[in-house]
């Protein structure tokens, strides 16, 4: 026993005092080093506490924080390392043909496994000491002034245990895979993909898509067999937030069930690797079980296939002369060929590439079946979308993969001792490298196969649609293929740089982790960003028009860029060993050029494009040049014309001319304005777009000539005066422009556009209106972003502006002249179409009820007419039509008896294309993005496109009958209201379960992601904070359901109306959610539940939390059936009153039909229920009993959701 | 007309190593042998050679053409054989696919194709029956013979063998050397060995290599004249061995039937008691070479004028 310990010790002190992959050590520790540096700056942190200044922060400095920093790193880095290090230390050794030699020395297999995992281990440790070091020291000694908020006290422990208890057993885990993998097969590929392998299946596998589809019980006990141990830490603490305090001061609670998960890990890493021993130091097992077939069936052939005896006494004629042998000169091309070819066969016989590709092919097919659209709906697939959204999975696997297999293919010759063979040949060394990087495009190949095995596959299951080559062509061909020949090329300059595949392995790490560092700093654009991170947005009806220039002149620079980096290869590369004595005498500037001159060449036309890119970035919209401009209309302007009231624009007429294949336009229009002040004005501003070009402008017809201040256009009479109170005037303007102009940075969306595929247009920017007034938000940069403004209490009862546009309420005629085939849609009714002689056509669209803004949107459309209602959709687009055409109609008609007249004639939905994700509802004119409403599928529980559409046709009263006022607690009537008619007509029309599916969505987005620290109550919600959207989405929608069940359905109702009534569109003050409720409340039936609801759900930010505690299944002493008894209590913040119901069987069962993970015992068995109703104060509970004539199944709280709470998953309770 | 001269070659490292040191030898067509201990610098010459590494110093001519110019190289590479001292295969690869790829990159092909030219080159180095086994599963001797095959496909104006003969049977030798023989007519045949047996049999001419020098260039037949005269040899107790090994140049130290059989190189003087003066071999040349000081050497071998 001492004598084997001892081996043991001796093979690891061995390994650790002299590791063979130095490289690989030095790249690790430097990362760590950086990283540790990286996560002072606050890279990944505990996501809670306020954003505003002065308010408590969380801690970087918290076990928390330091928790999902360690676990974040082991699976992006520490993995990968601690992997491929443990893994290669078997078959490195069976490489050098030592384990003859080690056995005959005494060493047990077991010893000598355990001495190579131990001196693995020991590395591990090191590097994990380090870490703590680093981020001790960037944390406490050397710390980031801007986060000083962020740091609490030094406290190792915070530090130490969660890199123990959580990240190290899962780091060891993987590890002993590798380590296993690599002694059974001694197979340098699969141990370096052992890594990927896992990480992609604890991203994958843990992921909240697939975890969603598993039932609950399932979900529950999987979260112990996450090796990271991030999901147990998500699903228990850090997925509800409990705020900033919690995570900076408490430790974590780590439960008994989640300790035994981790030394079941540290048990399971001993046993695989006392699992490898077996085979560990057996000679000739370099293909391990995978091979076991193979070598059964060659068992045979060994015998049948040696050397008769006869063969070796042979003595005939050994001429060499009769052969006929000639020398043929082969090109380079077939040089290359064949080094290609010989690789591939290396590549595609390992199993490695092939299991991987089953692992993509079922990561693709899950994700595309289970890839979420808006209201967690499922997405119809359809080729382009899937391979954009794939494209990122392609790209990474590849990359990781190419430089795995890249690495041990450059490595081939030296490993098989091929290299004298092979490098005294004719070969060119440049047809070497080509050769070898063309192989590894069979990688690219494989992988971007499985992913197209995955779709259809998917497609097949979804039934709906069949693969189309031509997107799949362009994103998986035209664009995925730079980003595979630049990475091989860039391994190849690795291998030129050094012989040695753990030298190519750490570079090739380094320059990924830099690339992904640089992605998350927002460092890349189109000049630099090789893998295109970003930079795709896919649109059935644009493809790739928006940015054209930019993605094609990245896509090139990729491949120009390749090309310079093999030819720096070939230069670097000789097959002749340089002797370094005669190198250091060469060294010198001319020799250099001599040397590098094909290099130098091959730069000029990356560099050329590079330029060009940089150049048009640094001019584009948000390059250094217009940001300057922007600083400079900010601060020439914000003194002087920050409070300054605009006047009014009483009339709006254009003639737009939309030449979409160009992607402009021209515009001649005029404003009819109106000093509506109560005093008169000198002059007034306008802010116009930089991309409007030979901008004239005309005052009362005559030409004027506006002052330009930094941008912003001050007009003043001719004569001087001033503006009358009440004067009127016509502002006309002259201008062409292209939007968007210029290129951006990088491949961001666009919300609007004028592209050859659709046009969408809308006065909320400077698109192609000027805009009065000053923009105080244009110029001015982030860092400088004041807090939210402080409101008094009684702000509402003062005159507020409009939150949207500018209050004025206006009559428009809106001429739009489009290509013959396209339609142009705009607000208020169509006056006229003409056909033009320059096959073009005029739509006259006048408002026939007044307007507070407006839009332009155009586009080649099929038309689906309903009552006073109408789709205009792309034809391919169909699916949801009917189903939107409905909520359409539904909306138009309850929303009319519910909040009064719809007062327009018509109300129409018009779609564009995708390179944005939202929809708008201007007044009769709902602009609808194709990517978030055409493609989803709907099923009983969820349904986006209705609600989407329900939604935006509640914004013609919720938005432009009644715009808000621009102050705290404003949009709340604009977005909260409109949600709350959403959920109240997807009850009328789709039914209780639609309702219930589709406010679950909403509380589970509200709770997900809420800051506890940060979150106001609606009545101060002004749009400032990053939170707030949710809470005026979610929150407030939810707050109003809630608020007409109070005071009943038909009350509430009358109200809404009477507040759009008291405050139409333009009106001199615009409302706030407190005048909304002092409409309300003479309405409520019950004054005082309303002042308490009010006071705790929209002046306060109660929220509850829900337990469970002893519930219990008795007999009920009655005849029939059982009892349920239990407590219910409420650990969060509130008063509230609900139903629980027992019940037995599903109250809505899943259809047949359709992908479901979950299963259901009870799914035939008649639904049955029976209730009780608790009220339940903050921080108490209660006693609750039900009797039931039948025997229940499960107890749950709220079973309508009439309640927002914490804690939906909690509050239903298997019996 | 191979033309090597003052070649030097130094690794870098604590301390340096030089291994070669000024080597200059005229080497023309047909048969030469390079003979030498184990790590004298044959195969860091071998290596030069072949084009794969670049000397410290000295150059390198063939045909007129020096080595040292990248374009000559390459055209160096389309007329060499090579065959290193140490080399390994694709183990995956059956022994002809293994060889088709070799001539693929060597560009040589043969009036069937290239597929049939790897089996009847098999067939040469009697690999034929196992033509279509994995090279994993080929004996040392089988990897061996595939790497001649190799080394001879096409027509190389230099073919280098390093050690050709290491692993090989008796039988094999035999037919290498009757290969390598029918080569040597028109190019030129390098043969670095330590096998002093392969060089008599086959090279006319010889170099012997030590320290990274050249220490003796010469033939067979009169490395073996020069000691005629000079070899004694005689038995000895185990006692007497240290006094003598002492006192006399020992060239070869063998126990036969249990005694010491020693034979001593004489330039002059007397022989101990019972030994008797016999007909040099010329692994006593190249034992001598080897083992005497570098003067006694050149004055034992290259006298003769042979150079």
């Amino acid at each position: 026993m001492m004598r084997s310990t001892r081996r043991t010790l001796a093979v690891a002190f061995n390994d650790f005092l002299r590791p063979q992959s130095k490289a690989l050590l030095i790249v690790w520790g430097l990362l760590t080093v950086l990283l540790a540096w990286g996560m002072s700056l606050g890279a990944i942190q505990v996501s809670s506490g306020s954003s505003g200044v002065g308010g408590v922060k969380s801690h970087l400095t918290s076990e928390f924080s330091q928790a999902l920093q360690g676990a974040v790193l082991a699976v992006m880095i520490d993995g990968f390392f601690f992997a491929v290090l443990a893994g290669m230390g078997v078959p490195r050794d069976h490489e050098t043909r030592i384990h003859d030699v080690l056995r005959s020395t005494g060493l047990s297999p077991r010893s000598y496994v355990a001495g190579k995992f131990l001196a693995a281990v020991g590395w591990l440790a090191v590097m994990i000491a380090l870490q703590i070091v680093g981020r001790i020291v960037f944390n406490h000694l050397i710390p980031n002034a801007d986060l000083a908020e962020s740091r609490g006290p030094l406290s190792l422990a915070n530090y130490a245990r969660p890199m123990l208890l959580v990240v190290a057993p899962g780091l060891l885990f993987t590890g002993a895979v590798s380590f296993f993998l690599g002694a059974r097969t001694k197979n340098g590929v699969i141990v370096f993909l052992s890594p990927v392998f896992l990480i992609l299946a604890y991203t994958f596998l843990f992921s909240e898509t697939l975890l969603k589809q598993l039932p609950k019980n399932v979900r529950e006990t999987i979260v112990f067999s996450d090796p990271t141990g991030t999901e147990w830490l998500n699903r228990n603490f850090l997925r509800e937030d409990r705020g900033a305090a919690f995570y900076n001061d408490t430790p974590i609670p780590y439960s008994a069930a989640f300790l035994a998960s981790r030394a079941a890990f540290l048990l399971l890493s001993f046993g695989l690797v006392m699992a490898s021993a077996r085979k560990s130091m057996e000679f000739g097992t370099s293909r391990g079980w995978f091979g076991r077939f193979a070598r059964r069936r060659k068992a045979v052939g060994v015998g049948e296939n040696s050397e008769p005896a006869d063969a070796l006494s042979r003595s005939g004629s050994i001429s060499l002369a009769e052969l006929g042998m000639s020398m043929a000169r082969r090109s380079w091309a077939a040089y290359m060929l064949t080094i290609a070819r010989n690789e591939a066969r290396h590549l595609v016989r390992g199993p490695g590439l092939w299991l991987f590709g089953v692992i993509i092919a079922f990561v693709a097919t899950v994700t595309a079946l289970f890839e979420p659209g808006p209201l967690d709906t499922n997405f119809l697939i359809t080729s382009g979308h899937f391979a954009a959204r794939s494209f990122g999975l392609i790209t990474i696997c590849t990359c990781l993969l190419s430089l795995f297999f890249g690495s041990d293919s450059f490595d081939r010759e030296r490993s098989a001792r091929t290299e004298a063979f092979v490098f005294s040949s004719p070969m060119p060394v440049s047809a070497w490298l080509v050769g070898k990087s063309l192989a590894c495009a069979v990688i690219g190949f494989v992988v971007v196969g499985a992913a197209f095995a995955g779709m259809c596959i998917a497609m097949l299951w979804q039934g709906e649609t069949w693969p189309e080559w031509a997107p799949l062509g362009i994103i998986w061909g035209l664009m995925l293929f730079p980003t595979f020949f630049f990475w091989s090329s860039f391994i190849c300059l690795f291998r030129s740089f050094s012989a040695n595949r753990y030298v190519t392995l750490a570079l090739g790490f380094l320059v990924l982790s830099v690339t992904v560092w640089a992605n998350a700093r927002d460092y890349l654009n189109w000049a630099n960003n090789w893998p295109l991170i970003g930079g795709i947005t896919y649109s059935d009806i644009s493809r790739f028009e928006l940015r054209r220039s930019a993605l094609v002149g990245n896509r090139v620079g990729a491949m120009l860029g390749g090309v310079f980096l093999l030819t720096l290869a070939s230069v670097r590369m000789t097959k002749w060993q340089t002797d370094i004595v005669r190198a250091r005498s060469r060294v010198g500037f001319q020799a250099f050029l001599v040397r590098y001159a094909p290099a130098i060449v091959a730069a000029m036309p990356m560099l050329g494009l590079s330029g060009w890119l940089y150049l048009n970035i640094r001019r584009g919209p948000d390059g250094a040049v217009t940001r300057k401009a922007d600083r400079d209309y900010w601060r020439k302007n914000v003194a002087t014309f920050f409070e300054f009231e605009s006047p009014t624009i009483d009339g709006v007429d254009l003639d737009l001319v939309l030449d979409p294949a160009t992607r402009s336009f021209r515009m001649n229009g005029s404003y009819r304005i109106r000093n509506h002040r109560d005093k008169p004005m000198r002059e007034f501003p306008i802010s116009i777009g930089r991309h409007l070009r030979d901008v004239k402008w005309t005052w009362n017809d005559k030409p004027c000539e506006p002052e330009d201040r930094s941008g912003l256009k001050v007009f003043r009479r001719e004569d001087k005066k001033p503006i009358a109170q009440e004067e009127t005037w016509k502002l006309g303007f002259v201008y062409e422009g292209t939007f968007p102009d210029g290129m951006n940075r990088k491949g961001t969306q666009s919300m609007e556009f004028v592209m050859p595929s659709g046009v969408v247009l809308t006065s909320f920017s400077r698109s192609f209106l000027p805009k009065l007034g000053f923009e105080p938000s244009v110029g001015l940069e982030d860092d400088m972003r004041p807090e939210p403004k402080n409101f008094p209490e009684d702000y509402y009862r003062e005159k507020v502006d409009p939150a949207i546009g500018d209050g004025s309420k206006m009559t428009t005629k809106i001429a739009v002249t489009v290509p013959a085939d396209f339609r142009a849609n705009s607000v208020g009714t169509l006056e006229s179409v003409v056909d033009q002689p320059d096959r073009t056509k005029k739509f006259v669209w006048v408002s026939d009820h007044p307007v507070s803004f407006f839009n332009v949107v155009a586009g080649r459309w099929t038309e689906t007419a309903g009552e006073g209602v109408t789709i205009y959709h792309d034809p391919r687009h169909g699916r949801n039509v009917p189903e939107m055409l409905k909520a359409l109609e539904a909306a138009r008609k309850r929303y009319g008896e519910w909040f009064g007249a719809f007062p327009w004639k018509e109300l129409k939905l018009s779609e564009f294309p995708g390179l944005a994700d939202y929809a708008q509802g201007f007044p009769t004119n709902i602009t609808f993005s194709e990517s978030i409403g055409f493609k989803t599928i709907s099923d009983e529980d969820s349904n986006a496109a209705y609600y989407v559409t329900a939604h935006e046709a509640a914004h013609q009263w919720w938005g432009n009958l009644l715009v808000p006022g621009a102050g705290p607690g404003g949009n709340i009537l604009s977005e909260s209201l409109a949600n709350y008619s959403a959920i109240r007509l997807m009850e009328k029309e789709l039914g209780e379960r639609a309702r219930i599916g589709l406010m679950r969505e909403m509380e589970s987005r509200y709770v997900m992601t809420r800051r506890s620290d940060d979150e106001r109550p609606l009545v101060k919600i002004d749009g400032q904070k990053p939170t707030d959207q949710v809470i005026t989405y979610e929150r407030g929608g939810w707050v109003f359901w809630m608020l007409s069940r109070i005071m009943g359905e038909k009350a509430f109702h009358e109200g809404l109306a009477e507040t759009i009534k008291k405050y139409p569109a333009g009106s001199a003050d615009a409302p706030l959610v407190e005048d909304l409720l002092e409409v309300l409340r003479p309405h409520a039936a019950d004054k005082a539940a309303f002042d308490r609801f009010v006071d705790q759900w929209v002046k306060g930010k109660d929220l509850p939390s829900l337990f469970f505690d002893d519930v219990k299944l008795i007999d009920g002493g009655n005849a029939s059936g059982k009892k349920v008894t239990g407590k219910i209590r409420n650990d969060g913040t509130g008063t509230i009153e609900a139903e629980i119901a027992a019940s037995l069987g599903d109250r809505f069962p899943k259809k047949k039909a359709g992908l479901t993970l979950t299963t259901s015992n009870s799914a035939d068995k008649p639904y049955q229920e029976a209730r009780t109703r608790v009220t339940l104060e903050a921080g108490k509970s209660v006693d609750f009993a039900i009797d039931c004539p039948f025997v229940p199944e499960s107890v749950t709280f709220d079973p309508d959701l009439n309640v927002l709470m914490i804690g939906r998953d909690r509050s239903e309770k298997k019996l | 007309m191979l033309s090597i001269d003052n070649l030097t070659k130094i690794y870098p490292g604590q301390p340096p190593v030089m291994a070669l040191n000024g080597v200059s030898l005229e080497i023309d067509r047909g048969m030469f042998g390079l003979l030498g201990p184990n790590g004298a610098g044959k195969s860091t010459l071998m290596k030069i050679l072949a084009g794969l590494l670049e000397p410290t110093s000295g150059t390198v001519v063939m045909d007129g053409a020096d080595l040292s110019i990248a374009r000559n190289r390459a055209a160096h590479y389309e007329r060499l054989g090579y065959l290193p001292q140490d080399f390994g295969l694709y183990g995956h690869l059956t022994g002809e696919r293994m060889l088709r790829f070799l001539l693929e990159l060597k560009g040589v092909t043969g009036p069937k194709g290239r597929k049939a030219l790897a089996i009847e080159l098999l067939e040469r180095v009697n690999l034929a029956q196992a033509a279509h086994r994995k090279v994993r599963e080929y004996s040392g001797g089988m990897r061996q013979r595939l790497g001649i095959a190799q080394a001879i496909a096409g027509d190389p104006k230099l073919v280098i063998v390093d050690e050709p003969t290491a692993g090989l049977d008796p039988e094999e030798r035999l037919r290498f050397y009757r290969l390598l023989s029918e080569l040597a007519a028109g190019r030129i045949i390098l043969l670095s060995t330590h096998i002093v047996e392969d060089v008599a049999t086959l090279c006319p001419r010889f170099a012997v290599i030590r320290q990274g020098s050249v220490v003796a260039l010469t033939t067979p037949k009169s490395a073996r004249e020069e000691l005629d005269g000079r070899i004694y040899e005689g038995v000895v107790d185990h006692d007497a061995l240290p006094t003598l090994t002492a006192s006399y140049h020992v060239t070869q130290n063998m126990v036969f039937e249990g005694a010491n059989k020693l034979r001593i190189y004489l330039a002059d003087g007397h022989a101990p008691e019972g030994f008797v003066n016999v007909p040099p071999t010329l692994e006593d040349a190249y034992l001598v070479s080897t083992k005497l000081d570098r003067r006694l050497v050149e004055a034992a071998l290259t006298t003769g004028g042979v150079q």
